[in-house]
């Protein structure tokens, strides 16, 4: 398939779509989509000839299946991905079969032995299936490539995406969701490891009655660089997006990149979309880049907008809390934890949420305790 | 035109600005840009080496940079078919019969009299009738010290205070249009406050005499000493027919310590015109800069003026008021520098898009490492009239300090259903109630706005809104 | 004592201009200007940006891309948009064989915040 380019100025949707490695020149801090970006970390990802291993993907339902089999339906839209598809051999797939529902979440691992390695996983879900998928990205090395999930018409798929892994790790990889007619997909996804960590997710619509949410947490320390960008494309009427990421900048050194885009074109009528982060600096010396874009051709929509707030703790909030007797140290671990746990509830799923609430408050060395009657 | 008018035309070539004239006819009937057209428009005007040397040096950088890739499409933009100096004198004033019929309808629906719609048309003639009636002004102006001249002027007869503030603020290189202001600018205002001096009342563009207002590469420069305070104003909600496809103006700003500066600017442009400023004030310990921006015409106009607060507790506030009707695309914001702690910044953005037109808001927040208890907000609020219009939002944060606060809020909304038929149902037409919650929306910076300026606003909207419904 | 890296000869950057060089894998601009051969980082500190690529005026070299200047002696900038230093590189000048030759120090000078944003 050769590569489609769009005259700019258009300032968010992707502008070229290949296969072909060759359709893309090597990025570099002075191009807008690499502008946050680490590409020094990344670079080895941008070598056609570069020899890596493979990730592999298991789990209950997961089947493995050789790359030329797979019938996807995404296109590559940088280097690094469609270097990445290029050498693919085989891709994990997991189908979950039409009317299905699945009680207990399926548990995904993505392991490597390598120190470079390509994957792509394909998450399928059949028509008014039910399920959850949680998909544990665990780096030992540095990993490029895609996770692409397609829900179904009528389906509704929730997804808990964690990402951990040594400091010295890079990972570059591609979220693609298409979400079929009214069809409901959940993400959620914690990055909470990796060294220079790049996630670039997209939601596309096929018809009307779609609905995305999109959670994000994240910490980043000393020495970390965590980069999420999100592509909302709202070509479909009546579709709802919500997206909302929070993190935290631990230590001198942390770095972190927010860019969601929303694009809501000419046909697609009724749109509701809402995106927000919040980025919370627990130490001096880090530094937080944060940019919601969003495109309207149309005016016929039901709302959109967006939000962002990045800073220390909100002084009146401790305030607060210590005159209602909290030591300052119990009164910054509550809002913390209040400040993460609230998208962590969205999610809908109890058992990962508390999990994921203990991780990272181990992480931030704060108490995971619960809330007694205060 | 009156034969008054024609003889103040001809009064006006006569004024000495130390000029000589070589080859007249030669110069100004030259399109495109080359180092001969720079060289001329500084013999032109008797202009010291140095200021020739900036003049090259912006040239060079000009033809090196890039387009920007982002903002608006500025493909239309012919840079070989521009003259790139008219001399206002010889600078042909359009005449009532020439303008386009929904500008000569506004004037009309706008109630403007006689003599301003000859002002406006003719651009600067009829000076010599302002003159009179802003003598006193000036006289005031110059009691306490306050040097309000054009920038051609200013450069002859203060070069060393030019020489030291001029290109500090935006140097030549800073993007590929202040280079090329800085190679061909001609006109503008250059301002001057010394320390401790309240001007009480706005100054405004018109105040100059001579030189052209409006011209295509005005370049204004403000300094404003310690403690000092001033209200500058410019523009005209009237839209204004321009023959020049191309302004390109470049505005630098010193905001000295504990000082405060307000720029209001309405700018309404016929749809021919590519509007592409740099404005950017420098604020120093305690000092205060506001711009009020206010984007009405034009068929693209990217404009983000930008505060660098350089010194403690220095605020930066933009108000940016964009209306984009058919034809319009207003890619407008404001780039707000911390880079000394407890700085405070503050931008409101409201635009609304009708008929077709598109409006953009394209910011920064940059909150630099040592910018400690800094505060930032930044309010986007956009509201589309109909279906056809286009509202984008792009804000850049970039925060490298932790002990501060920065948050960013951005809404679109629609013309409420339930709050027209209210209105309507209260007497209201739906064209009168349509520009009563436009009004409603823009309240927050109209209320900022000089009177006149508002009521013209006001009555504006009106005309907008009617034949916008169906 | 620091590691010193010879760059190249000095004819081949002539007076009142600025050449790319690597050192140990980082990219520096060696600047020939009236008051000695200075090398910095060739990175603009605000944005990726090649600074061998702009003009060197005095003891200073601009970055094309949006104006700002450094100065070589302490890699301060002189004015916005950059605000933060760029690193520089002790330089020495050894005769070899009857041509001049630039070498340059592999590791950075401490920062001195002299010279940032005169008032």
């Amino acid at each position: 398939m050769s590569a489609i380019t769009i005259a700019p100025p258009m300032d968010l949707a992707p502008r070229v779509h290949s296969f072909d490695p060759a359709a893309f020149s090597v990025p570099t801090a002075r191009d807008e989509e690499w502008r946050f970006s680490p590409v020094d970390r990344l670079k080895q990802f941008f070598d056609v000839d570069a020899t890596a291993g493979f990730v592999t993907a298991t789990g209950n339902g997961v089947n493995v299946v050789p790359m030329s089999e797979v019938a996807s339906s995404w296109v590559p839209i940088d280097l690094a991905s469609a270097i990445a598809r290029a050498n693919v051999k085989n891709a994990g797939v997991l189908e979950i079969p039409a009317q299905a529902q699945w009680a207990e979440p399926v548990i995904v691992d993505l392991t490597t032995t390598e120190s470079n390695s390509y994957q792509h996983l394909e998450i399928v879900a059949g028509k008014f299936s039910v399920a959850t998928v949680v998909i544990r990205q665990t780096l030992t090395g540095n990993v490029s490539g895609s996770i692409v999930i397609n829900v179904g018409d009528g389906a509704h798929l929730r997804v808990i995406t964690l990402v951990e892994g040594e400091f010295s790790t890079a990972l570059a990889l591609q979220m693609p969701v298409i979400v079929g007619r009214d069809a409901t997909f959940i993400g959620a996804l914690a990055t909470l490891g990796g060294g220079a960590v790049r996630i670039q997710s997209s939601v596309q619509y096929t018809a009307p009655g779609g609905r995305a949410e999109l959670f994000g947490v994240f910490l980043s320390d000393t020495g970390q660089h965590v980069e999420h960008r999100i592509f909302v494309h709202h070509d479909q009427p009546h579709c709802v997006s919500e997206v909302m990421f929070k993190g935290a900048l631990l230590n001198p050194g942390a770095r972190s990149a927010w860019i969601g885009d929303v694009l809501v074109r000419k046909d697609a009528i009724g749109t509701e979309t809402h995106q927000s982060n919040r980025n919370l600096l627990l130490s001096e010396g880090s530094r937080a880049d944060s940019v919601p874009n969003l495109e309207l051709e149309t005016g016929d929509i039901v709302r959109a907008g967006h939000a962002s707030a990045t800073g220390r703790f909100d002084d009146e909030q401790l305030f607060y809390l210590q005159s209602r007797g909290l030591t300052l140290d119990e009164a910054r671990q509550l809002v913390v934890r209040g400040f993460f746990a609230d998208v962590l509830g969205r999610i809908g799923n109890d058992t990962w949420r508390d999990s994921l609430l203990v991780t990272i408050s181990d992480r931030l060395g704060i108490s995971p305790v619960e809330d007694t009657d205060e | 035109m009156s034969t008054e008018q024609a003889a103040a035309i001809d009064e006006l070539g006569r004024y000495d600005y130390g000029w000589h004239d070589p080859d007249l006819a030669g110069v100004n009937a030259r399109r495109g840009l080359s180092e001969e057209v720079v060289r001329d428009i500084s013999a032109l005007k008797n202009e010291p080496d140095w200021m020739l040397e900036m003049r090259l040096k912006g040239l060079r950088l000009f033809d090196r940079k890039p387009m920007p890739s982002w903002g608006s499409d500025l493909n239309g933009i012919h840079f070989d078919n521009i003259k790139y100096f008219v001399r206002s004198t010889e600078k042909q004033a359009t005449s009532w019969e020439d303008l386009p019929d929904d500008i000569k309808n506004t004037y009309d629906r706008l109630g403007i009299p006689e003599a301003e719609k000859q002002r406006l048309v003719a651009g600067v003639a009829a000076q010599y009738e302002s003159e009179v009636v802003y003598h006193k002004i000036r006289e005031d102006l110059e009691e306490q010290g306050v040097l309000f001249l054009d920038t051609d002027t200013a450069l002859r007869e203060h070069e060393e205070m030019f020489k030291e503030y001029f290109g500090t603020v935006i140097p030549v290189g800073d993007n590929k249009f202040a280079a090329l202001n800085t190679a061909v600018w001609s006109g503008g205002s250059f301002i001057y406050v010394p320390k401790g001096v309240d001007v009480e009342i706005p100054l405004q563009a018109y105040f100059r005499i001579n030189t052209e207002n409006m011209g295509q590469f005005e370049r204004t420069l403000m300094i404003i000493d310690e403690g000092a305070k001033v209200h500058y104003v410019e523009g005209c909600t009237a839209p204004i027919y321009s023959s020049d496809s191309l302004h390109s103006a470049v505005v630098e700003i010193i905001v000295k310590k504990g000082a405060s500066c307000r720029y209001t600017t309405i700018q309404n442009w016929s749809t021919n015109v590519y509007n592409l400023v740099t404005k950017r004030a420098i604020c120093y310990e305690d000092a205060t800069m506001e711009w009020i921006d206010g984007n009405l015409g034009s068929k693209v106009t990217m404009k983000y003026p930008a505060v660098w607060l350089m010194g403690e507790r220095a605020h930066g506030e933009t108000l940016s008021l964009a209306f984009a009707g058919p034809g319009m695309h207003q890619d407008a914001g404001s780039k707000m520098i911390h880079a000394a702690p407890n700085t405070t910044s503050t931008i409101v953005s409201k635009s609304v898009a009708r008929g077709g037109g598109r409006t953009s808001y394209r910011g920064l927040v940059q909150i630099n490492e040592g910018a400690h208890g800094s505060r930032a907000t930044v309010k986007c609020d956009a509201l589309l009239i109909d279906d056809d219009s286009r509202s984008d939002t792009y804000p850049y944060i970039d925060v490298r300090e932790d002990d501060v606060s920065m948050g960013h809020e951005a809404t679109v909304s629609k013309i409420s259903d339930s709050q027209l038929f209210y209105l309507m149902s209260r007497g209201m037409t739906e064209d009168e109630a349509m520009a009563m919650i436009v009004r409603g929306f823009i309240e927050p910076i109209a209320r900022e706005l000089p009177m006149e300026y508002a009521i013209e606003l006001n009555r504006l909207i009106e005309l907008q809104m009617e034949g916008s419904v169906g | 004592m620091s590691n010193f890296v010879r760059v190249g000869a000095l004819s081949n950057v002539p007076m009142g201009s600025a050449v790319k060089v690597t050192v140990l894998d980082r990219p520096i601009a060696v600047v020939n200007c009236a008051e000695g051969v200075f090398a910095i980082s060739d990175i603009c500190s605000h944005a990726d940006v090649s600074l061998s690529e702009g003009e060197v005026i005095d003891c200073t070299i601009e970055c094309w891309l949006h104006g700002s200047q450094f100065n070589l002696r302490t890699g301060q900038p002189l004015s916005p948009p950059a605000l933060g230093p760029v690193a520089t590189y002790e330089v020495r000048l050894v005769d070899d064989a009857g041509t001049t030759h630039i070498e340059v120090s592999a590791s950075p000078n401490p920062v001195s915040t002299d010279g940032r944003f005169q008032s």
